[in-house]
């Protein structure tokens, strides 16, 4: 009974420290790389011209592509939950 | 995966309707007339004023954050003198502000906790966002100005079905104008900021416990990243 307590606890003790270590490598990974977030890349990327050098994509362009409602309309907290006007 | 499979679309799709647009997107609506909240919708005399008085100073923020961090998108009327709710009585006015972040589906980014996700954003923006929110002396010195909320939300990465609706992770920080100030000036540290801030989350539309930063990352990125391909309007300066 007593050595299947100490086993138990053991395998508990195990699973915290493993939770606990992997949170920390997520961690120190999104610091160590914070290019891996790089925003807006998909707004703009690979596009080409017909002479194969890259395009340049203006903030008008990223605008338009925005107001086109890709992503659908989200579920988010409303502003008026946070803050009045 | 699903988030992957949106991202890999949007990259074979949005250059094609940029392409088929043409010059329809310099149709497109100036920003900072968009991002803030029309004079007719204040609830309060004094938050009227402060719109009226600082409007160019917003248009000017909104703009700036429009043409230099374009990643970022100033929500539809969300710039302006809000009142934080949870203040209860009174007509606090803090300059506020709801942005949404433009990113990468990133799997490293996915397998962190939402409150680590959260801080991530925190650290990413809230000080960048701030320092350029509390730009103008005057409007810094205007005792009617109470205060700033930065509200940063961003696309949750998880599974889902094509016709489930897209779902937001949101953070909303706010700080009183002494202690902004005090950051920003170097006379407190990031971490007594961070303390002194009311850290609020959200997962979609359900509120989770207010936020406590146990972890702190130093994050230039606002600073160093530069867009690939994107071109700044000759006319604009970014600092």
């Amino acid at each position: 009974m007593r050595r299947d307590r100490l086993h138990a606890l053991a395998i508990v003790t195990t699973a915290l420290l493993t939770a606990a270590c992997a949170s920390s490598e997520e961690w120190t990974t999104w610091k160590e790389h914070p290019s891996h977030f790089a925003s807006g890349e998909h707004l703009a990327f690979s596009l080409r011209n017909r002479s194969g050098a890259p395009a340049r994509v203006t903030r008008e362009d990223i605008a338009l592509a925005r107001s086109q409602g890709w992503w659908g309309k989200p579920i988010t907290v409303s502003t008026e939950q946070i803050l009045e006007k | 995966m699903r988030s992957r499979l949106l991202a890999g679309a949007a990259a074979v799709a949005l250059p094609l309707l940029f392409t088929l647009a043409g010059g329809v997107g310099r149709a497109v609506a100036a920003p900072a007339d968009r991002a803030l909240l029309p004079l007719d919708q204040y609830t309060s005399e004094k938050g009227r004023e402060l719109g009226r008085k600082y409007a160019e100073e917003l248009r000017a923020l909104a703009s700036g954050i429009y043409h230099c961090i374009p990643w970022l998108e100033v929500q539809e009327h969300s710039l302006g003198f809000y009142r934080p709710k949870h203040l209860g009585g009174g007509d606090s006015r803090y300059l506020s502000m709801r942005v949404f972040i433009e990113q990468e589906a990133s799997p490293d980014f996915a397998r962190l906790t939402v409150a680590n996700q959260a801080a991530a954003m925190y650290a990413r923006y809230v000080a960048a966002l701030l320092k350029r929110m509390a730009r103008s002396p005057a409007l810094t010195a205007d005792p009617g100005v109470e205060g700033f909320t930065i509200i940063l939300e961003w696309l949750k990465q998880s599974v889902r079905a094509a016709s489930d609706r897209p779902i937001h992770e949101t953070v909303a920080v706010f700080i009183d104008k002494a202690s902004a100030l005090d950051f920003l000036a170097g006379r407190i540290a990031p971490r007594a900021f961070a303390d002194r801030a009311d850290i609020r989350l959200w997962d979609g539309e359900t509120s989770l416990e207010n936020l406590r930063l146990t972890r702190l990352a130093e994050d230039d990125f606002v600073s160093t990243y530069k867009m690939k391909n994107y071109q700044l309007d000759p006319s604009v300066t970014c600092p």
